[in-house]
């Protein structure tokens, strides 16, 4: 057989198995076309490989099916191009609404107008859009992740003042996710506002900030950005992970450094973020663990109102949760510390719980 | 025999295959022919080219000398072993894709196939699989994966560019469904120790990069397998008309990346206590950076594996120093597009070339200047 007939065959082949090995593997988001409950199209940033939003996408799909609705989520991996193809997809499938998990701020434009002109109700939720397009979606569902940071913030100081004592100089280094971006900003800020208030209003330590680094919320990016900061500042006092997702490779880096036990113990504090389920967990188990407070932002809760007000748009009846201009439904910050922690574990639906 | 085989990589690509084929048949032959006086040692030959690259040690020394200067930190022995932990994953994907670039290839699957290593050893110790067999499953996974991307290049004809960009791709959808909805957690303390522990004072991943990149050099400068690598990759035309097993070579080296980014994998997720899809972004490419940092040629034929380990050295130490000094991300990776830009030009001869002659220029024209001012 000679190559020229031979490729062909082989790339049929290639199809056929592809398309075989897909189907075999599913998705949660592939129940629609049979079903005849109407569509919620969710297209979400990222499923694969992400744990918080392969909670908020699940969640969404679950709370859907709990209101009789048929939610199938896509995944546009980062790229803001298949977020609006994904969008158009939906709108061409007949959705009755659609959630976004926007891939970037402005770039979503054409997928948000698309939908207009379609008559189909948009819904963001988690990251957010441009004030001028939070205007032109029916609502913004998000946490105020400054304000719960700066709760973050003000325990960690409080924990810090009793730990270090009124005269010391607190060595503060923020473990950051990325550089310019509105997440990592706004988790920065608010744990600063909370931080310099708190010692604002009990005044006796100095803070001495470590420039932050970035770990992009990878956890080998994180070890290696971690290592090396604590060997340039081995007197490190308090650490800020602003995601619970690289928790072990901050406990790596400090165990490498001699700063922490292998059982955890450790003189450094750390404060986190995205209530990760084995992080509250050990809050609550362990009194030695070294996390003093973590701010949560509830993928699940976050998904499951997403639905409603994509239902309330569809069916023009206002749950009345969504409010002002532009339209918004904010959840409420909440941080949780060792002494709370027990009272989570079992009642949220964590980042990367199943 | 084998002194006239190491004297090869010095020599012309067209020379080097024929005489490998030639010192094959011979042997085959069963006939030693006389020694040429002037052949050298292999030993002597390793020692040329590690010299003949002495800019690189200078290059690390100036680099441990500036960083000492800039931080009381930097010089410590609590700084200098976590520089070689971190650097030790890449330093074995560097080793691995070195023997891709030698042959004039390129493999850009090594990251997703760390990934999935990570995920498949944890998965499998998960489910009770001790743990060498699993390392040992994964790392075969690797070289399998290695090895499709071999045979697709060498029978299916397609670049390694596309073959190893298809497979990145392929091997990272695989990672995220073999993992499924969350981390997949490692807690073998056998494991752990193995890849995290110390023999001595010598802690485990730098061991694990040291012992790779020592048998790596020993199977380049004094196996013959290595040696054909070179060749191939100088020339694979001559190569393939010399007779040398030109597919069959290609295929391996594709392997043994494979195999190595396998091993990195179980690396990573040793160091971080999980398998993930996540890990190994980007590893690739400074896998590459490594190796070209190091003075091999992306066009094949030239290099050597402990140079390769020291380029990601030194990329790994000056990372390390603005780290300590709290240099904005953004800036760090300028620098470090600077250090790879600066690191070609010596490699490729281009910059040693062209500055005599830059220099004359500028003589030139300064002497061109001091007569037009005395006319006039």
């Amino acid at each position: 057989m000679n190559r020229k007939r031979c490729t062909p065959a082989a790339l049929t082949l290639g199809v056929v198995l592809s398309t075989t090995l897909l189907s075999a593997c599913g998705s949660s988001g592939d129940a629609s076309g049979s079903s005849d409950q109407p569509l919620i199209g969710f297209s979400v940033r990222y499923v694969a490989g992400n744990s918080w939003l392969s909670t908020l996408a699940n969640g969404a799909v679950d709370a859907g099916k709990s209101m009789g609705y048929d939610v199938e989520t896509a995944d546009a991996q980062g790229n803001a191009q298949a977020q609006i193809q994904q969008m158009q997809t939906f709108i061409n499938r007949g959705a009755a609404a659609i959630i976004i998990e926007p891939v970037g701020d402005q770039s979503v434009t054409a997928g948000i107008q698309a939908a207009k002109r379609a008559g189909v109700p948009v819904i963001v939720v988690n990251d957010q859009v441009t004030p001028e397009l939070q205007t032109q979606v029916a609502c913004n569902v998000h946490d105020d992740g400054q304000a719960t940071a700066a709760q973050v913030g003000a325990t960690t100081a409080a924990a810090a003042a009793a730990r270090f004592g009124s005269t010391a100089t607190i060595n503060l280094y923020i473990q950051a996710i990325q550089p310019q971006e509105l997440v990592t900003e706004q988790r920065e800020n608010g744990f600063m506002d909370g931080w310099n208030k708190y010692f604002a209003e009990h005044p006796g330590p100095s803070t001495n900030r470590i420039p932050n680094n970035y770990g992009k919320a990878l956890p080998d990016a994180t070890l290696t950005a971690m290592r090396n900061v604590i060997s340039g500042n081995p007197d490190i006092n308090v650490i800020f992970n602003q995601t619970d997702v690289v928790y072990p490779a901050i406990e790596e880096a400090l165990k490498g450094a001699d700063l922490m036990a292998a059982n955890g113990k450790s003189d450094v504090l750390i404060a986190g973020f995205d209530g990760g389920k084995d992080v509250v967990a050990a809050m609550a188990d362990n009194p030695d663990f070294p996390v003093v407070a973590d701010g949560l932002n509830q993928p699940a809760t976050q998904a499951k109102y997403a639905v409603e007000e994509a239902i309330a748009a569809l069916t023009k009846k206002p749950t009345g949760k969504c409010e002002g201009s532009p339209a918004t439904r904010i959840l409420p910050a909440v941080v949780v510390t060792p002494d709370t922690a027990s009272q989570y574990v079992s009642d949220l639906a964590f980042a990367g719980a199943e | 025999m084998s002194k006239q085989k190491t004297q090869l990589a010095e020599r012309s690509p067209s020379e080097t295959a024929a005489d490998l084929a030639a010192a094959e048949s011979t042997e085959h032959d069963a006939v030693t022919p006389a020694e040429p006086a002037q052949r050298t040692s292999p030993v002597r030959d390793v020692l040329l080219t590690l010299l003949s690259r002495g800019y690189l040690f200078i290059v690390a020394l100036i680099v441990l000398a500036v960083g000492s200067q800039l931080s009381p930190f930097f010089l410590t022995s609590r700084n200098l072993v976590s520089v070689l932990i971190t650097a030790s994953v890449v330093s074995v994907l560097a080793v691995g894709q070195f023997f891709v670039i030698v042959t004039g290839g390129i493999d850009l699957s090594v990251g997703s196939v760390a990934a999935l290593s990570s995920v498949v050893g944890a998965l499998a110790m998960a489910n009770g699989i001790p743990f060498v067999l699993a390392s040992l499953l994964a790392i075969a996974m690797g070289a399998f994966i290695g090895l499709l991307n071999g045979l697709f290049i060498v029978f299916g004809g397609i670049t390694p560019f596309i073959v190893t960009l298809a497979m990145m791709s392929a091997a990272q959808g695989l990672a995220y469904i073999v993992e499924g909805s969350r981390l997949v957690p490692v807690d073998n303390s056998s494991f752990l120790s193995a890849f995290t522990g110390k023999l001595g004072p010598i802690p485990a991943p730098v061991l694990i990069a040291a012992i790779t990149m020592l048998v790596a050099a020993v199977v380049m400068a004094f196996r013959r397998f290595g040696r054909r690598l070179y060749a191939l990759g100088g020339n694979p035309e001559a190569a393939r008309l010399s007779g040398l097993p030109v597919k069959r070579d290609t295929a391996a080296a594709y392997a043994i990346s494979g195999a190595l980014a396998g091993l990195a994998g179980l690396m990573i997720a040793a160091q971080l206590t999980e398998g993930s899809a996540i890990v190994g972004s980007g590893y690739e490419l400074n896998a590459i950076a490594a190796v070209v940092v190091g003075g091999a040629s992306l066009f094949g034929g030239t290099g050597n594996p402990i140079l390769a380990v020291l380029g990601g050295l030194i990329i790994a130490t000056i990372l390390n120093i603005m780290d300590i000094l709290g240099i904005a991300a953004q800036s760090q990776l300028i620098v470090k597009g600077i250090v790879i830009l600066l690191a070609v030009l010596f490699t490729s001869g281009a910059l040693s070339r062209r500055l005599p002659q830059w220099f004359s220029a500028l003589g030139r024209l300064a002497s061109r200047g001091r007569t037009s001012s005395a006319a006039s």
